[in-house]
């Protein structure tokens, strides 16, 4: 009972104010270190690449990465939101089924059939953007990928096409994955054999590029969300 | 004139009969096989121009100098060949203007199977050789240059090289669609393709290679074919590396023309078979009016080898007549039907009989008449002279070697059907139906019979009469039951597997034909694309929710593909089916191209915290190794969608309607994200191309195909086939009617000598017709409905077999059946009443002669 008693005289001295400011930050330290316990949602809004076409869906990048950032920190959850044969067209409509889902962050990987399909690329930027806002919207982190249209198509479409994404990164400010495909588009071993979609290889390598992309912006968070202030 | 055609020359009107009969099922077997023959023929054209080769071998890279090696040491040396660079790039005709396009560069000797048709050269602007083709120069189609406002004499440009539009093709070689073909093709020369500057590293960009083999030994068959593409699919260490024969050509139209085929097959042969059945009533009933005639020459001391050998005589020089007769007749047909069929339906059928069919023809007709009258003639042998006085009351052979000559005949036929099907499934159903069917209907009539003897003190002195008549003739009486059962098994058995073909073929009069698909229509883009189309005078039609789900779980249990080797090109493929996503829709209701198999359809929506029902299509359904009642949990895009299969659906694919594997009750997918597929009808080229333009400006994000060569090209072969269908089974039908008078005819016959009898003993006519009517419609109605009954069976086991089409038998066939057996019998009666007309006595003076 003692104990209690001066504690309760703490509080009422002129040591006070120290003593509310300790019990804010023991609340806040406590706070700090459930965090991670509250999963963190990653969403991956994305085409066939994502979805994993030809592959098993834990082989695709989403449950690879998934499976690196739980084996580095516990509290992640990532979500499969890739559609086969989607165009950016479908962004904003699909955001919104994942609504119930309340992702922390969206990864928009989003205009790969656009570009293979030929599709304007003011009409892909403006779908693009779109989601980008909806996600800002809803306050969901957004972080773009850069995509690509292989050098067949043209240097000036694949230009064009090409700098959709770090234009809108810069318009928004928002981080982006410089191209989703890094080490695997056009590489032998790396995609299956319609040469589009990455083989289970291919798929370990983009988680790869992915954890290696999150993993540091992770990090910088959950020690953001530790400090005080 | 030797003694065989002298005692020919008084049965006149029987020998012409089994001439007329068997010539006429010769020919049906002729032209049936013949025409089955050259429609596999030519879809076999079209396959090898749907691959534009007999062999491509290709590769998403340029081909390694080992891969070289291998192309040529195994393909053969005097092979000719070509080469094509494919791929997708953006053609550009001004600073704002581009498409893409598909772009074919093509090397000299392209294209070998089928060729171009230009607009430019027809007016006399070129030659339209591709000779003439050269560098720089390009060949469009006319929508691009509409779509691009360009005409021929334009520049336009891929990657760093420009081009001048040669001319507009028309028709193009190949003409199969691939659906990753998302623009117009364009051809360039082989040549100019490493100026575009379009081949770096990450291009995808095809290369193919085209052979066509020499035209020895057998070496575009298809065993050779499918053992050339294995070794080199064996050889060839990167599975990337494609290889395939137009044998194996992708075509839409297999299973439909599998189904077919195998419909003729089994046709043909059915009416050969039938034919020869009756041919072998007619002989055996002739040789058993002969025994008097036998019997007077064995007393006469001649020799019983003699006596067989003017009977084999007579068989052999009246079945080299009827297979003249046959094959001319044959040959009547198969030029004469496809003219009038081209004028009545403007449907071009090929006409031309192969030669070999008619040494076939010739061969058969009297291998199968001889084997059909052996029965007969190994009973000749045993003939009495007592005969003479006394009629033989016992068969002549043994029940034994009657045994052993019917399996005989089974195994003839069986080996013919194997040697004409190459299927042991089809020869055996065929034979096993007819043969089973003729055992069947013996064995009913014989239990028929027995149970009418056991009761018959129960029935008037007249009827026993009659009864005692078959018990005295019970053999011919049991193979007159028998044959009229087996004409009327054949004659439902026909229609039956008609109605299934047509079901799964046949394109329904007023039903629309689609013309442009359009893809990824967005949910809130589908109120203005359908303004835009109406604007046009037309309308989007059926458009269909599309979303896109992985199947996760089985009852709970993870679901995994098939583990296992993934070598091959095959292997991979099926991996992907099974393993890739699905595409669901919702329906209220089964659209007409549905057919429910298994389970109900849903009534109205999902209830609340229900478990929605799932609709699947057949096939898919067992090659995923479902079964009624799993419960399917999917994952939609992230969210979990559970579904109970409750039902199964054949779908006609060859409706081209959006059809799909998977439909979800509606209220379980409403909210998920989806696209929608539309069609619209099939229209004039203009207005075509005037939505087309004005679907891609609106509504950029959209594809939209233009199908309507393909699909044309295969509404007019499933015409043909529905004609071939339809038209071959009438006329094996006709055969059966010509059995039929032989069977009539032999069976009054029979009891002319009973009607007489009972005349002369003093029988009312009018009684006697009574009697004689009851008699022949009892006897044609149990023979008959017995052989509608067991062509259900039939109809029911072949599809089972062969095609697994949902059929319902059609009410329509039984009424006609049982109105046929009736009328036979009637007809019967009436022709037994004016053989039995005359004076009583002076006819039993004459039957005695």
């Amino acid at each position: 009972m003692a104990i209690y008693t001066h504690i309760g005289r703490l509080f009422q001295g002129k040591a006070r104010f120290p003593a509310y400011v300790m019990l804010l930050f023991s609340f806040l330290a406590v706070a700090a270190q459930k965090a991670p316990q509250k999963k963190l949602k990653i969403l991956i809004l994305g085409d066939s690449l994502t979805e994993g076409l030809g592959v098993e869906k834990e082989d695709a990048f989403p449950a690879l990465l998934d499976a690196k950032l739980r084996k580095w920190q516990e509290g992640f959850l990532v979500i499969n939101g890739g559609s086969s044969g989607s165009t950016s067209a479908s962004g904003v409509r699909r955001l919104k089924w994942y609504e119930k889902a309340q992702p922390d962050i969206v990864l928009l990987a989003l205009g790969s059939n656009d570009g293979l399909r030929g599709v304007k690329v003011e009409e892909t930027r403006k779908n693009v953007e779109a989601a980008l806002r909806f996600c800002q919207e809803k306050q969901w982190q957004v972080i773009l990928a850069g995509l690509k249209v292989p050098p067949n198509y043209g240097a000036d479409y694949a230009g064009a096409f090409e700098r959709i994404y770090p234009d809108l990164a810069a318009k928004y400010k928002v981080p982006i994955v410089g191209f989703l495909l890094e080490g695997v588009a056009g590489e032998t071993g790396m995609n299956q054999a319609d040469g589009v979609h990455p083989n289970e290889r291919g798929h370990e390598r983009i988680a790869e590029n992915l954890f290696r992309f999150f993993k540091p912006m992770l990090a910088a968070r959950f020690s953001k969300a530790a400090k005080p202030g | 004139m030797p003694l065989f055609l002298r005692l020919l020359k008084h049965k006149r009107s029987a020998w012409l009969s089994f001439v007329s009969i068997y010539a006429l099922g010769l020919s049906v077997f002729l032209v049936v096989n013949g025409l089955a023959k050259n429609f596999q023929e030519e879809i076999r054209v079209k396959s090898k121009e749907l691959l534009e080769a007999d062999l491509r071998v290709h590769a998403r890279r340029p081909f390694t100098g080992a891969e070289e090696g291998i192309l040529s040491r195994l393909v053969p040396g005097e092979s000719r060949k070509a080469e094509v660079g494919g791929f997708l790039s953006m053609l550009r005709a001004g600073p704002d203007a581009s498409r893409l396009v598909q772009v074919k560069a093509i090397s000299s000797g392209y294209p070998m199977v089928g060729g171009f048709t230009f607009a430019g050269a027809s007016q006399g602007r070129w030659s339209g050789r591709l000779e003439d083709f050269r560098s720089g120069e390009m060949l469009v189609p006319r929508e691009l240059l509409a779509n691009l406002r360009l005409d021929i004499g334009d520049s336009v440009s891929l990657g760093n090289k420009t081009f001048v539009i040669k001319d507009e093709y028309k028709t193009r070689p190949g003409g199969n669609f691939e659906f990753w073909e998302m623009g117009s093709r364009v051809y360039i020369p082989l040549g100019d393709m490493p100026a575009t500057g379009l081949e770096q590293k990450g291009s995808r960009i095809f290369r193919y290679r085209f052979y066509m083999l020499p035209e020895n030994g057998g070496i575009k068959d298809a065993p050779y074919l499918k053992a050339l593409r294995d070794s080199l699919e064996a050889a060839f260490s990167d599975p990337e590396v494609d290889v395939s024969v137009y044998t194996d050509s992708g075509s839409d139209l297999g299973r439909s023309f599998n189904m077919v085929t195998a419909f003729l097959k089994m046709l043909s042969l059915s009416a050969f078979l039938l034919s020869a059945v009756g041919a072998a009533f007619f002989f055996r009933h002739h040789l058993v009016g002969e025994r008097k005639t036998v019997a007077v020459m064995t007393t006469l001391g001649a020799s019983r080898r003699s006596i067989v050998g003017i009977y084999v005589a007579q068989n052999l020089f009246l079945s080299l007549l009827a297979a003249l007769i046959g094959m001319a007749l044959a040959r009547v047909w198969s030029a004469g039907l496809p003219l009038l069929i081209h004028k009545l339906y403007a449907i071009d059928i090929p006409s031309d009989l192969p030669w070999s069919t008619f040494f076939i023809g010739m061969a058969l007709a009297v291998c199968t008449s001889l084997l059909f009258g052996v029965t007969g003639f190994a009973g000749l042998g045993r003939i009495p002279p007592a005969t003479l006085i006394k009629p033989l009351e016992s068969a002549p052979l043994g029940i034994l070697p009657r045994i052993g000559l019917f399996l005989a005949q089974g195994a003839f036929f069986f080996a013919l059907a194997f040697a004409d099907s190459r299927s042991w499934l089809l020869s055996g159903l065929s034979v096993g139906a007819m043969g089973g069917a003729f055992l069947l209907l013996a064995a009913m009539g014989w239990a028929i019979f027995k149970v009418c003897w056991m009761v018959r003190n129960r029935l008037g002195y007249a009827i026993r009469i009659v009864l005692g008549s078959i018990r005295w003739g019970r053999e011919k009486s049991l193979l007159a039951f028998a044959a009229l059962g087996f004409v009327a098994f054949t004659s439902c058995l026909v229609p039956q597997l008609q109605d299934l073909i047509l079901n799964e073929i046949k394109v329904p009069k007023g039903r629309v034909i689609p013309q442009l698909f359009l893809f990824d229509i967005q949910e809130e883009q589908l109120g203005g694309l359908d303004s835009l189309i109406r604007s046009r005078g037309q309308a989007l039609v059926q458009p269909s929710p599309m979303v896109r789900a992985r199947l996760e779980r089985v009852n709970g249990a993870v679901f995994k593909r098939d583990e296992g080797g993934k070598t091959t090109v095959e292997d991979r493929n099926r991996q992907q089916f099974r393993n890739r996503g699905f595409n669901l829709s919702y329906r209220d209701t089964l659209s007409d191209a549905e057919t429910l198999v298994a389970g109900t359809f849903w009534k109205g929506r999902v209830p609340d915290g229900a478990i929605p029902e799932v609709s699947m299509e057949k096939e898919f359904f067992k090659r995923l190794k479902l079964k009624m009642g799993d419960t399917l949990a999917f994952d939609v895009q992230g969210v979990e969608v559970q579904g109970r299969i409750t039902s199964l659906r054949q779908v006609r694919w060859a409706s081209f309607q959006p059809n799909f594997f998977v439909l979800f009750q509606p209220g379980a997918l409403d909210d998920a994200p989806k696209t929608f597929l539309g069609t619209v009808k099939q229209i004039p080229d203009a207005e075509a191309e005037d939505i087309q333009n004005r679907v891609s400006e609106a509504y950029p994000n959209m594809t939209i195909m233009n199908l309507k060569d393909v699909i044309g090209r295969t509404v007019e072969t499933l015409g043909k086939l529905t004609w071939l269908v339809r038209f071959l089974s009438g006329f094996a039908l006709l055969i059966g009617l010509a059995i039929l008078w032989l069977v009539v005819d032999a069976l009054v016959s029979e009891n002319q000598r009973t009607i007489l009898l009972l005349r002369a003993l003093g029988e009312p006519r009018a009684k006697l017709a009574r009697l004689f009517l009851a008699h022949y419609t009892g006897f044609c109605a149990a023979a008959g409905l017995t052989g509608y009954f067991l062509s259900l069976a039939a109809a029911y086991l072949i599809n089972l077999a062969v095609w697994q089409v949902p059929w319902i038998p059609s009410p329509g066939i039984f009424l006609v059946c049982a109105g046929a057996s009736l009328a036979v019998g009637v007809l019967c009666s009436l022709y037994a009443a004016y053989r039995g007309s005359g004076q009583p006595l002076r006819g039993l003076l004459s039957l005695s002669r």
